[in-house]
């Protein structure tokens, strides 16, 4: 049974921090801001710059980690040692594995050792042994209702009001992670007064391009020619790469299409959802699409991208005049 | 104090003079106010739409001692300092010179040390999408965890070459592209500044010149100012600017438009001689075509051209359907891939021109839409008969009624050939020739095997052309004629030809039916006089061939002189001709009944919608 969140909280709330920790997954931010916690609990600021000791990259002292660990704290309960992006639970040298077995056996009560890795192996020997003596637990990215709760809970802490449903727009139209979502709720709390409003969002926010680019296929989809040139205009002002929008443009006709199979096999919303990985909030957007587009539509779209990548990569076509070509070839079917 | 260009001098100084960014400025100004800043910023957008003015400006106000709702106050000692750049702690990189791992590095080493006059220390970099990757890592560390004395503006304008791991460590600001109304408003604050004298149109054009960026329209304001005398006016911005690219664009597609092959061809010609690049004027077409069809399919979309040429080019788009747009795009730019390899470009664009307007050759699928959808327009609105012929008519009929006659024979050159002007006199050969038809029968009866070919054409009509002598037939005698026009009976008839004339001629064997102008020879007066007369007014002709003209008559080949009244006078053979109905109206009557019919247009486009249809299965 993997630990979650909530068991972290409550051994923070016991105040049981010391021992083993890995911490690994995609959401930075949270990852970061518990450790931060757990920092605080266990030492003061004054005594700081002794007790607490950081290895970072994958070039491990093991005579420096041997001292930390044996070493007494100074002046203080506690002492921790951090360690971030060392990759072991992923790849490595067998010396260091052993070392670092026996190190895990032995922790004594005043040291907390926090691993902070992107990737593990869950297979891989080392894993298995920091779990029997350790704790680890998997940042992933929140779920849109929880990312929303705090980010109205963060607008309500400087007295600006925020709907729930822009809320969730907000979230989705950022970058994934609480990282990036920050930077712009940073933008918005020194842009809105009183009240944050879907216009501020759409003013201020640097939107994900994949949010673009739904936007533009909703145009589209909407006949509203403007709007879609419009978009189309902003992303060739900021130099947007067209291949990587025509990716893009494919991939999001690829997915209506596939939700609009499964929504045709008598699927969920959810289900869709699961099957394309994506958010709830977004999949419930393709499975909107799904019924305006006609079947046909979708697959002569998708085919039409392709041959469009044809006609550029052989010099046929300058990029942008092609993909011009296609929006005003869909608009106007 | 040395003369400064016109964007330097009337850089903003505060927030408040930045244009069309206020949600970039107003959050900064906020984020000052409250003390909330970020340690690292990312500034991005296109050229000249302020992002290094931004980060100038924030530099100094967050560092102002006495900032005023977030804008420096560039009066105190700090802003004054940063300004004239006696205050080191505000240090503005060129990227793109500086890309190297050290030269990163060096800002690692410096920012451990706290600011010395200001609150915070400040790192400029500019153009940061041109540091190496190495550079990059370099500075994602100090990004990430950054001393609190110390803030990062990044600005570039390619936004895509950043590594992930510094947009995540960064705020980011999108500086959008700004409106033509904010540019003007901007222009006018600095030509009333400067106390110039400007149109609104010559500011408002400059505006969309300077598309969507404000440095490159207060470079060209600088421009048109220097040049021009006193007032500047739209004209003259068009003047200096050169704004007739635009007109020969839209020259070009209206020749399109109007399947004018020869404007096109002029117009290619004058540019090549010009010496324009021909690349660049078939990409800017093809980039017009862009503008069309983006005009025709969003009318309400802003295009980079001033209000009078978009009213232009919205009327033209109106003309034009989006099957030739894209047919047009589609056929210029497979000319600029073939003309990277091609030796002579000019031919190859001339050639995509060329099949521009004569659709017909163009059996490609875009072409097929392109044709079925100007008929569709034609079945829709009605077709024009261009009635072109009947002005020809109307203008032959005013020329002088000699030429007319002249013009004639000239329809019949696959039969006989006819004279040229005044060589069909009494003096010459094959005249002479024609007139001896008796004595030439004669000698035809002594040539070895001549007589069966004088039993074929003793009793024959004859008359000539401008090669020899001409044997006339009925429509009935098929069989003689075919035997004269044996090779071997004609070389007897050429033989006795030269035996009695003594020069060797022509001689041909048609039907009657086939020779519109029978000339009457024995009609060519032989005195110089008449010969004179005969020649001004060009072969003489005859409306009735049968009672005229020409029976082998030994008693007329022996008289030269003409009988009175047999109708040599030039004015009764015009008049004669003008009675014969003209062939060239009766072409005009057959196609009009085509049209009328209204089948032959509609035919084709079912056939063509037809043949797409298969296409496209």
């Amino acid at each position: 049974m993997p630990n979650t969140i909530a068991d972290l909280n409550k051994r923070i709330s016991d105040k049981k921090c010391t021992g083993l920790f890995v911490f690994y997954g995609e959401e930075d931010a949270l990852k970061t801001h518990k450790i931060n916690t757990i920092k605080k609990q266990l030492l003061d600021e004054v005594t700081q710059d002794f007790n607490f000791i950081k290895f970072e990259g994958n070039n491990i002292n093991t005579d420096a980690v041997t001292d930390a660990f044996e070493s007494y704290p100074v002046m203080a309960e506690y002492k921790m040692v951090l360690f971030k992006d060392t990759g072991i639970f992923k790849s490595a040298k067998q010396d260091i594995k052993t070392f670092f077995e026996s190190r895990f056996k032995d922790i004594p009560d005043y040291l907390c050792v926090i691993f902070d890795e992107k990737e593990i192996d869950k297979r891989s020997s080392l894993y298995k042994s920091a779990c029997k003596t350790g704790m680890e637990l998997e940042f992933k990215y929140l779920t849109d209702t929880e990312l929303a709760a705090w980010v109205q809970r963060i607008f309500s802490e400087h007295k600006l009001i925020i709907d729930k449903k822009d809320a969730v727009y907000l979230v989705n139209v950022c970058e994934p992670g609480m990282n990036s979502i920050k930077q712009e709720l940073d933008k918005l709390l020194n842009y809105s007064k009183d009240v944050v409003t879907k216009s501020d969002i759409d003013t201020v926010v640097s939107k994900s391009l994949q949010m673009v680019v739904f936007d533009l296929t909703e145009a589209i989809m909407q006949n509203n020619k403007a709007k879609a040139f419009e978009i189309l205009e902003g992303l060739k002002t900021i130099k947007t790469e067209p291949f990587k929008l025509l990716y893009l443009i494919f991939s999001t006709f690829e997915k209506i299409l596939l939700a609009k199979l499964v929504l045709d096999e008598r699927g969920t919303v959810s289900q869709v959802a699961a099957r394309l990985k994506l958010s709830p909030y977004i999949a419930r957007k393709y499975c909107d699409c799904s019924t305006r587009f006609s079947e046909s539509f979708l697959k002569s779209a998708i085919v039409k991208c392709a041959d469009i990548d044809m006609e550029i990569k052989t010099g046929k076509k300058n990029e942008w005049i092609a993909l011009e070509q296609y929006i005003i070839h869909l608009l106007n079917i | 104090m040395a003369y400064q260009a016109i964007y330097r001098k009337w850089r903003p100084m505060v927030f408040d003079d930045v244009v069309g960014q206020t949600h970039v400025t107003r959050t900064l100004k906020n984020q000052i106010m409250n003390h909330k800043t970020a340690h690292a910023y990312l500034f991005c957008g296109t050229r000249g739409t302020g992002k290094t003015t931004a980060a100038k400006i924030f530099s100094r106000a967050v560092n102002c001692t006495n900032s005023k709702d977030g804008n420096p106050c560039n009066e105190c000692d700090v802003c004054k300092g940063i300004l004239d750049g006696s205050v080191l702690d505000v240090t503005e990189i060129d990227a793109a010179s500086n890309n190297g791992v050290d030269d990163i590095r060096q800002i690692r080493d410096e920012v451990v040390y706290s600011a010395s006059v200001a609150k915070y220390k400040i790192y400029i970099i500019d153009e940061v999408h041109m540091l190496s990757a190495g550079a990059f890592n370099a500075l994602l560390k100090t990004l990430e965890e950054p001393p609190e004395h110390v803030i990062f503006i990044l600005a570039t304008t390619e936004v895509h070459k950043l590594p992930q791991t510094i947009l995540s460590r960064c705020q980011r600001f999108d500086f959008k592209r700004i409106k033509v109304s904010d540019i003007v408003v901007r222009m006018k604050e600095i030509a009333y500044g400067d106390g110039f004298d400007v149109t609104d149109d010559a500011l408002n054009m400059i505006a969309t010149l300077a598309d969507g960026s404000m440095r490159d329209g207060l470079s060209i304001l600088e421009r048109c100012l220097l040049a021009s005398q006193d007032k500047l006016t739209a004209d003259e911005v068009s003047q200096i600017m050169g704004g007739v690219n635009d007109d020969t664009l839209y020259k070009t597609v209206q020749a399109v438009i109007d399947s004018d092959t020869k404007t096109l061809i002029n117009i290619n010609d004058s540019l090549f001689a010009a010496g324009s690049d021909m690349n660049s004027f078939i990409n800017s077409l093809i980039k017009y075509c862009r503008d069309l069809m983006v005009c025709k399919v969003a009318p309400d979309i802003e295009l980079d051209y001033n209000s009078d040429f978009v009213i232009k080019l919205k009327r033209q788009s109106e003309k034009i359907s989006i099957e030739k747009i894209s047919n047009m795009i589609n056929v210029l730019s497979s000319a600029v891939s073939t003309a990277k390899w091609a030796p002579n470009v000019k031919i190859v664009y001339e050639l995509a021109l060329i099949k521009l307007t004569r659709t017909e050759f163009d059996v490609s699928y875009d072409a097929l839409l392109d044709r079925v959808s100007t008929l569709e327009q034609q079945i829709k609105d009605g077709v024009t008969v261009k009635v072109e012929k009947n002005e020809s008519v109307a203008e032959t009929s005013k020329q002088p009624e000699a030429e007319r006659a002249e013009e004639k024979p000239e329809k019949n050159f696959s039969v006989t050939k006819p004279f040229k002007k005044g060589e069909l006199t009494a003096d010459n050969v094959i005249v002479k020739a024609a007139k001896s038809w008796a004595k030439i029968l004669g000698a035809l009866e002594t040539v070895p095997g001549g007589v069966p070919v004088y039993a074929q054409i003793f009793r024959k009509k004859i008359t000539i052309d401008a090669e020899g002598i001409v044997i006339l037939f009925e429509e009935n005698e098929q069989t003689s004629k075919q035997i004269v026009s044996l090779p071997m009976n004609l070389n007897n008839i050429k033989k006795a030809v030269k035996r009695v004339t003594g020069n060797a001629l022509e001689v041909k064997a048609v039907f009657e039916k086939d020779v519109d102008d029978i000339i009457d020879f024995n009609a060519i007066a032989s005195d110089n006089e008449s010969a004179n007369e005969s020649a001004e007014t060009a072969p003489v002709k005859t409306d009735s061939v049968k009672t005229d003209s020409v029976k082998p008559d030994p008693a007329a080949s022996a008289v030269d002189t003409v009988p009175a009244g047999e109708g040599t006078d030039a004015q009764e053979a015009a008049d004669a001709y003008e009675d014969a109905p003209l062939p060239d109206v009766d072409d005009y009557d057959i196609r009009e009944d085509d049209f009328d019919d209204g089948i032959d247009p509609l035919d084709n486009v079912i056939a063509r919608a037809a043949q797409i249809t298969e296409i496209e299965e």
